[in-house]
Parts: C-alpha cells; sequence; structure tokens
C-alpha cells in the first residue's frame, strides 16, 4: 500500500522521462516482473496517451478517448453493463467532480450486421430480422421492410391488411411508449411505474400474440399483406383495451407526471434545439419535443394514414419534460387511431392472392422507404439487382441518429442529468447497433 | 434479577440490554426485509413475496442464509483492511444508539440524561464507514457514492440538529424518557401539535440520513450501480443492509419519542405503543422510496442549506423565544 | 420536383425523382470537391440529416447522402462516386455533426476513409478487426451502377461515365437547371414516371 502512495505522488516527476515502467523500477528497485504485476493493477505506469495521467487500464475507446482529457479529471466508464443504459449501450464520461466535461458513447456490442444479412436472404426471408433491430417495436420495422419492397415490387396491399397493420402497428408503438415510461422512471429512481407501464404492456402483447404468435420479436407483416388475419376475438380484446388504457392515463398524469420532484429533475434538463436535430438528423419524438411537428405519417404519407384523424403532438420546451408529454400524448393519438381503424376496417383478404412468391426476384432498382417508429423515422434504403436478394439494404435507425447528439446534449450536465437525458431519448440498443 | 459471577449490576444491565437489543435488531432486519417487499408488491399491484412460508414469511430467512452462503470476494485493487472494517463500522454504533431508546415507561436500556447527544453523536459514525467502504473498494462509482454520502450527511446533520435542538429547549433536557413523559397519551397532547416544522425538518433529515428514498444518492442503483457498496459481495453487502435497517428504526423511534409520545398511547401506555408508532413512521418511509423518482445532487444540497437549515433556524429561534415567555 | 432554391446546387448532374417510386425528390450527382459545399447549402435550406451510407458498385464506391426537410419534406440523395482504390471521401461531420457516426459506420463496413473527420475510430465493429469490412463485396458479385439505379430515377446513362470527372464548368446543372435532367427523363421513359415527378410534394 505505501508504495501505491509513493508511486502516485511520483507520477507527475516520472512523465518528463521516456518510459515510466523503467523509471519505476529504477526508483523503487522492484523487479521488471513485479512491475508487470503492479501495472496489470493499474498502479505503476502513466498513461502513454495522456501524460500525467495514472494509468488505469482500460481498452481502445478508454484510451482513445483519453487523448486530450486533463490530467485531474475522472474518466468513468458506463456500461456496457449498467443498469442506466438498457442494455449493452457503454458511454465514457470525462468527470470534474460529477460535471461531465466531455462524454462518448461506444457502440457496437450488439451489433449484428443486419445489413450482411439482408444480403444474404431473400426478400421474405429477411423478414424476421426486422422484429429483431428494434424489439420494442418490432412492427414498424416489419412494414419498413414490407413497404420498401413493395414499393420497389409494386406489390398491391389489400385494403383490410393496410388497416390491420394501422391497428397492430399503432398497439405496438403504445405499448413501446409504456415500457419506455416506465424504464424511463426507473432511470430517474422510481421504481413503481415500470410495474404499471408492464401491468398495461401485457394486455397489448396478449393482443398482438394472436395474430403474429409471438409476443416480442413479431415477424407478422408479408410482402403484400399480413401473415393472419385479425379474428373477432382479437377485435373484441382490442376494442375492450382502447378505454381500458384511455382510464388509466389520467391516473398515470396524476401520480407521476405532476410529481414535483420529476418535474424538477426534467424541466430545463437535456435541451436540444431545433438546429441540433438538423445536425443531428434526430427525429421521432425527441424531434417532437423540440417543437417540431415532424411524423412520418404525415409527411411521407404511407397506407392509409391519410384518411385517418390524429394529430401530431408537440412541445416547445425541447428539454426532458417535453419529450416525456410528447410521447404520453402519442399514446392518446395511437388510441385514436386505432379506433378509427377499427371503426373503418373492411373486409376482404389479409393477404394478396397475387403476392410474391418465396423466390421472388424484385425488379431492378432503387428505392427509399420510411415509416414513423416509436423512436423516430425509421427508413430503409433498398438496393435491388433483380435478383431474389437485395443487393443493399441500409437501416436508418432513429435511435442512432438520436443517441449521436448524447456527446453534445450531455456536456457541462450532473451524472444524474445525463442518465435523464439518456432515458429521455428512450435508447433500444439493438437498434442502434444492427 | 441479581448479575451472576459478581459482575456489577450496572454492567450486567447494559450486557443483558445488548443482548436483547442484538436479538431485537437482527428480528427488525429480517421483519423489516419482509415488510419492505411486501409493501413494495403491493404499491406496484402484485403479491410480493409468496413462495417461502405462507404469504412467504420465511422469505427473509431464506434471503439471509443466500447472504450468508455466498463467496466475500475483495476486489483486486481494493485497500483490504479498510474495505472490511467498513461494514463493522456501519453496524457497530447501532447497539449503542438503541441504549438510551425509552421503548416503554421502564423498558430503558439506560437511562442517561445525555441519551439525545449519544444518538446523535454515534449516528455520524455511519458516514465514516460510507466514506471508508466507498474510498477502499477502488472503484469510482463506489468513490462517487462514497463523496455523495459525505456531502448529504453533513448538509442534512445541521437542520436535524437544529430541529432536535427546538424540542431539547422545549423541555429543557436531552434525556429522552423525560420528554416522552412530558407528552400526552392523545395525539393533541402529542409534540408534533406544538412542532409541526420541527417534525417535518426532523422526517426529511431521517429519511436522508438513512440514505432512502427519495434522498438515496449515495447507492442511486441507476446512477452509481450500487454507490459505495457496489463491490460488496454476500455479508459484506449484508451487513450495510441490517445497518441500514437498524438505523431507520433508530431515526424513527427517536422520531416517536420526540414527536409522537413515545409509549404514550389512549390506552393502556406501554411498549406496544411506541412499536406501533415506529412502524407506522416505518411504513412511511417505505411509502416514500415506492412511490418517488430521486432528487438530483444538487437539488439534493439545495434542500438543505437553503430551505431546511434557515427553516430549522427559525423554528429554533420561535421557540427560544416562547419558551421565555 | 427540384425544390427552388437548390436549382443551383453545385452538381455534376441534378435528377428529379419521384417520390411515389423512389422515395426521393431530387438526385444529385457530386464530384467529391462539391460535396461538401453543397451540403453546406443543404443546411442553409434547414435540410437535416436522414442518413450517409455507401454502395459498393464496380465503377467504385458510391456514397449516398440523404437529406429531407422538416417542413417541405422530400427527400434528397447526393451521391458521390469514388474509386475503389483510393476510397477517400471529404467528411461532413464538421456541417452535420451527426455524420460523423455514419462515416465511422461506412469506414467499418466498406473501409471507406473520410477525409478530415476527427475521429475515425471503429464505430460497431471491433476495433481489432478494424481492417475487416464485412459489406465489401466479391469481385462476382458486384454489379455496375446503371444495372442498379434505373436511369431516370437517379441513374446518370450508361455512356455518361465521364460524368464523375470534376467538371464545374460543364456542368449541366449550373446553366440550365431543372429542364434537362426532366427532359432526358421525359424522352428515354415512360410517361407515367415522368408523371409523378412532376406532382408536387406535399
Amino acid at each position: 500500500m505505501r508504495q501505491k502512495y509513493r508511486i502516485r505522488l511520483n507520477v507527475t516527476t516520472l512523465q518528463t522521462l521516456p518510459q515510466p515502467e523503467v523509471c519505476i523500477a529504477l526508483l523503487f528497485e522492484i523487479a521488471p516482473n513485479q512491475i508487470q504485476r503492479l501495472s496489470t493493477q493499474g498502479l505503476a505506469m502513466t498513461s502513454s496517451v495522456s501524460p500525467g495521467r495514472l494509468y488505469l487500464g482500460g481498452d481502445f475507446y478508454t484510451n482513445h478517448f483519453e487523448k486530450g482529457s486533463s490530467p485531474d479529471t475522472m474518466i468513468l466508464n458506463m456500461g456496457p453493463q449498467h443498469p442506466a443504459t438498457h442494455g449493452v449501450l457503454r458511454i465514457i464520461f470525462e468527470l470534474e467532480g460529477e460535471y461531465i466535461l466531455r462524454t462518448e458513447p461506444v457502440l457496437g456490442y450488439l451489433h449484428r450486421m443486419h445489413e450482411k444479412m439482408g444480403e444474404e436472404q431473400t426478400y421474405y426471408q429477411y423478414m424476421p430480422n426486422m422484429g429483431r433491430v428494434d424489439y420494442l417495436h418490432a412492427l414498424a420495422w416489419n412494414w419498413a421492410w414490407a413497404g420498401a419492397v413493395e414499393k420497389l415490387g409494386g406489390i398491391e396491399v389489400p385494403r383490410r391488411a393496410e388497416f390491420i397493420r394501422v391497428i397492430t402497428c399503432e398497439l405496438n408503438r403504445i405499448s413501446s411508449h409504456l415500457l419506455w415510461w416506465g424504464a424511463f422512471l426507473l432511470d430517474l429512481g422510481a421504481f413503481t411505474p415500470i410495474m404499471y407501464g408492464f401491468d398495461d404492456r401485457e394486455r397489448i402483447l396478449d393482443i398482438l400474440q394472436r395474430p403474429t404468435g409471438s409476443r416480442l420479436t413479431y415477424s407478422y407483416y408479408r410482402l403484400g399483406g399480413v401473415a393472419a388475419d385479425l379474428d373477432d376475438t382479437a377485435l373484441d380484446m382490442i376494442r375492450d383495451f382502447v378505454p381500458y388504457l384511455r382510464s388509466r392515463l389520467p391516473m398515470y398524469r396524476d401520480l407521476v407526471t405532476d410529481n414535483m420532484i420529476l418535474r424538477h429533475r426534467l424541466e430545463g434538463v437535456g435541451h436540444i434545439s431545433v438546429d441540433m436535430c438538423r445536425r443531428y438528423g434526430a427525429t421521432g419524438p425527441t424531434l417532437r419535443g423540440s417543437g417540431v411537428a415532424y411524423d412520418v405519417r404525415r409527411a411521407e404519407p404511407y397506407s392509409v394514414y391519410p384518411e385517418l384523424d390524429f394529430s401530431i403532438p408537440t412541445d416547445h420546451e425541447c428539454d426532458g419534460m417535453a419529450r416525456y408529454n410528447v410521447r404520453m400524448a402519442e399514446i392518446e393519438q395511437s388510441l385514436n387511431i386505432i379506433e378509427q381503424a377499427l371503426d373503418m376496417l373492411p373486409t376482404g383478404e389479409f393477404w394478396a392472392k397475387n403476392a410474391p412468391k418465396p423466390k421472388w426476384k424484385a425488379p431492378k432498382g432503387e428505392v427509399v422507404f420510411a415509416v414513423e417508429g416509436a423512436r423516430g423515422k425509421i427508413g430503409v434504403h433498398l438496393v435491388s439487382d433483380g435478383s431474389a436478394k437485395p443487393y443493399r439494404v441500409k437501416l436508418r435507425a432513429p435511435g442512432f441518429s438520436n443517441l449521436s447528439l448524447l456527446a453534445e446534449v450531455a456536456r457541462g450536465t450532473l451524472l444524474a442529468d445525463a442518465v435523464a437525458i439518456l432515458g429521455s431519448l428512450d435508447l433500444v440498443i439493438p437498434e442502434i447497433d444492427r | 434479577m441479581n448479575p451472576p459471577f459478581g459482575i456489577p449490576p450496572e454492567l450486567f444491565t447494559i450486557l443483558l440490554a445488548l443482548g436483547l437489543l442484538a436479538g431485537f435488531v437482527g428480528l427488525n432486519g429480517l421483519v423489516l426485509v419482509y415488510l419492505e417487499r411486501k409493501v413494495a408488491g403491493h404499491i406496484q399491484r402484485r403479491p410480493g413475496p409468496f413462495e417461502v412460508g405462507p404469504h412467504g414469511i420465511l422469505q427473509p430467512l431464506a434471503d439471509a442464509l443466500k447472504l450468508v452462503g455466498k463467496q466475500l470476494i475483495t476486489p483486486r485493487g481494493a485497500d483490504k483492511w479498510l474495505f472490511w472494517t467498513a461494514p463493522i463500522i456501519s453496524f457497530a454504533p447501532v447497539f449503542v444508539l438503541f441504549l438510551p431508546i425509552p421503548f416503554g415507561p421502564v423498558l430503558t436500556a439506560m437511562e442517561m440524561d445525555l441519551g439525545l447527544l449519544l444518538i446523535l453523536a454515534f449516528a455520524g459514525i455511519n458516514v465514516l464507514a460510507l466514506c471508508l467502504a466507498g474510498w477502499s473498494s477502488e472503484n469510482k462509482w463506489s468513490l462517487l457514492g462514497a463523496a455523495r454520502a459525505v456531502a448529504q450527511s453533513v448538509a442534512y446533520e445541521i437542520p436535524l440538529l437544529l430541529a432536535v435542538l427546538a424540542i431539547a429547549f422545549q423541555f429543557g433536557s436531552l434525556n429522552l424518557s423525560t420528554i416522552v413523559s412530558g407528552q400526552g397519551a392523545w395525539p393533541w397532547q402529542w409534540n408534533i401539535m406544538v412542532q409541526p416544522v420541527a417534525f417535518f425538518i426532523y422526517f426529511v433529515c431521517a429519511l436522508a440520513e438513512t440514505n432512502r428514498a427519495p434522498f438515496d444518492l449515495p447507492e442511486a442503483e441507476s446512477e452509481l450501480t450500487a454507490g459505495f457498496h457496489t463491490e460488496y459481495s454476500g455479508m459484506g453487502f449484508g451487513i450495510f443492509f441490517l445497518a441500514e435497517y437498524a438505523n431507520m428504526i433508530v431515526v424513527c423511534a427517536v422520531a416517536t419519542a420526540l414527536f409522537l409520545g413515545g409509549w404514550n398511547g389512549p390506552a393502556a401506555p406501554g411498549v406496544w405503543w411506541f412499536l406501533v408508532k415506529v412502524y407506522l413512521l416505518l411504513l412511511v418511509m417505505m411509502w416514500f422510496r415506492w412511490t418517488y423518482p430521486r432528487v438530483r445532487f444538487d437539488q439534493l444540497l439545495n434542500l438543505s442549506w437553503k430551505w431546511l437549515l434557515p427553516l430549522a433556524l427559525i423554528n429554533l429561534l420561535v421557540t427560544l423565544v416562547l419558551v421565555k415567555i | 420536383m427540384i425544390p427552388e432554391m437548390l436549382h443551383d446546387l453545385p452538381a455534376l448532374r441534378l435528377e428529379a425523382c419521384s417520390p411515389e417510386v423512389s422515395g426521393l425528390t431530387l438526385a444529385a450527382y457530386l464530384g467529391p470537391e462539391q460535396l461538401r459545399p453543397a451540403v453546406a447549402r443543404l443546411l442553409e435550406q434547414a435540410y437535416f440529416l436522414e442518413g450517409v451510407s455507401v454502395v459498393e458498385v464496380s465503377e467504385g464506391f458510391l456514397g449516398v447522402y440523404h437529406f429531407d426537410h422538416f417542413d417541405t419534406p422530400g427527400r434528397i440523395a447526393l451521391r458521390v462516386m469514388i474509386a475503389k482504390d483510393a476510397p477517400e471521401i471529404p467528411t461532413i461531420s464538421d456541417i452535420y455533426h451527426g455524420a460523423s457516426w455514419h462515416e465511422r459506420e461506412c469506414r467499418d463496413f466498406f473501409g471507406v476513409v473520410y477525409l478530415g473527420n476527427e475521429n475515425m475510430t471503429p464505430l460497431l465493429l471491433a476495433a481489432e478487426d478494424a481492417e475487416f469490412h464485412p459489406l465489401r463485396k466479391s469481385a462476382k458479385a458486384l454489379k455496375g451502377l446503371a444495372d442498379l439505379i434505373p436511369e431516370n430515377d437517379g441513374g446518370p446513362q450508361a455512356t455518361d461515365a465521364v460524368v464523375f470527372q470534376p467538371k464545374p464548368d460543364n456542368d449541366p446543372a449550373s446553366d440550365a437547371p431543372p429542364d434537362a435532367p426532366s427532359d432526358a427523363s421525359e424522352v428515354s421513359n415512360s410517361a407515367e414516371r415522368h408523371h409523378a415527378a412532376d406532382t408536387p410534394s406535399a
């Protein structure tokens, strides 16, 4: 132990000398193998990239991040296993006390190279991948893929299928927002809301389980329709669910939204300006929380959304509370959409008779198709060479762009604020890493 | 009762009391673990533990067994001695804290005139344990937790002292038994009616001193993983846990004695009234924990320095003036 | 249709596209040196960055930049062709800060280097695999650009290979803006698609 402190005291004198290990060996008459042991314990070396900073091990990314840090700050590594990063996101902070000077997210811990898989699979085979890109709003990704291929191939979708897609996709959006709501409050230290959120979300999963056959990673949409019809039981369940959730929302507002501590934690925290959204490409509730009424369902209308009456909730405060309010309002709008779609649901086939066969070859061409996911604009850029497999698939994940602005937003805030900001961005790591 | 082996009677009383208190603290730890999990469960619309024993009543025993059975791991690079001393320092003062607490009209382990002072003095040791635990873990999250613990403890000890001081001036005594007997049987005869501000300040500070939500910043799970006890495994963690619950009982017991009439009650005054009041306060603490989000650190300090401290000072001044009149 | 303010976009070639067919309203082929002025122009016009990607074709790497607008939606694609042997594109991460991650992702997947990006460390792939680029295709699997992107909806004519040489003087967009590409598409392709291209976007 005494050695440890002596070495620390001498760090500043060592930085002028060439090789810290040799110097320490000379100064303290320690055998080289002992130095090795000390340095693996993170005790003996100054950092090679940042002179004066004690070398504490760390991998490629930490060492890279350390460049340009000042010696008396603390480099803190959050994740990839950390309660607030919801999965395997990793963020490196440079802290002065608890204030954040710099931060850099490190991605790739859940990278599965979906884009490569897209090039190796047929158009139908790729659909299950879509349920795994963003497991919380899987149906939006289903739709992005189905829509892109349908646009490329000029495939007609029956009208009933369009309405089924709207209903299921909006249900899925609500379930995603409910989970976000619980997890976000968990980040802020409130343990109970997530149980309430899960309780209601459970009912949505039960509903979606009927037609899709799965509860999380849906692979339900098909080229030219959906895989199964919504039967009467499912429709009744949805009809029951809509007023039920609507009656629950005021309770959420009373219990959580108006809580003073919550408001103090969120108001004015994580200010994201419209200009920042533009430069980083942030979309979805993050953008609408900055007061821009941009929603792909209106901006690039697809399916039957133009026929449905709903508004785009916005909030001009640009802070965490604004994003919170937008998402809560979106749940109500989704309920409205579901109600209308249920009333307008036509009879007919749910999957076009002349839908493409499994070995179907898409025409040559390029197409970009976007849908509105729970986290923002989901885009599929598809290039086809006329064979049965895509030539290039580029997935535009909203979370990727939303997270990229963290470094700018979090600067100068407290560590606890960074957790609040992360939560308010509603991150789903598999979507970011793809 | 005649002490055996020629032990002086005072020493024997204290030893007997300590033995009983050890049992009480241990048993209470189990009860509180069960209670906390049940309260959390019911607030969250689920039954809580239900498998071990009827209504899961043996769950805390299973938990304790699990904790005892776990391997004790000292992280590489940790300061071994400090690391394992910290949980002991955190738990040791707990027994002393219970000594002057008047559980019943005659049920006080040690009558002393400076009982309140003793409690306040020994309660301050806990922060040293948290600080040591965080520092010696060689973990940055623990270090942040320790830093938070120290700042928070210092900030909230002062308004807490001032709030308690108001009561001490009012009764002219630091003896808890005297203060309890100065209050009547009925709720309107209790101190909380005379000193509501002091009670409010005391309770808020007590939450902060015991690191309970919404002031659980030193462990702040979603920010600092587990704060100062991130690196502790098995009973290392278990002792911190037990100390936290024991401290909760102490602050609630003191609150009961100072503000809620202690063992006084509308009928048949005695230890049961005391326990009922203590457990009601504990339930309120649990209720807070499972409903509120956590405050941010600067907000926590602002609350203490900018609001509670001036409020406590004013309350003390007003009390002094009224006492003199 | 091409928004008015983008008629004089510094581009080798501007193509009006139909959102109903390809999801784009405008595709612009740029020389590498024209990219940054064009991107700066888009930021001035309040476009937001939708994504940066690369498509590998037999001619080289086609850098694809998608932009869209919050108030007047209409996706714009900027395309930059770079050679295989020197895969370098100037960065736009200092103009659109969010592009930095997209560029790092493209470096991971294709090995394309973005000159001027301060942080080109691997993003999604491990640092040890920095030289492994999973989306590179074998020579056999590669297709020509003209085979992939149809002529009318954004692709250059097969004979227009010269169009990728930086020739600001010859820029068809600078003298006769939107008509030239529109006319070309009218001549070469179906009236239906052209009709779609003319319908104004919301």
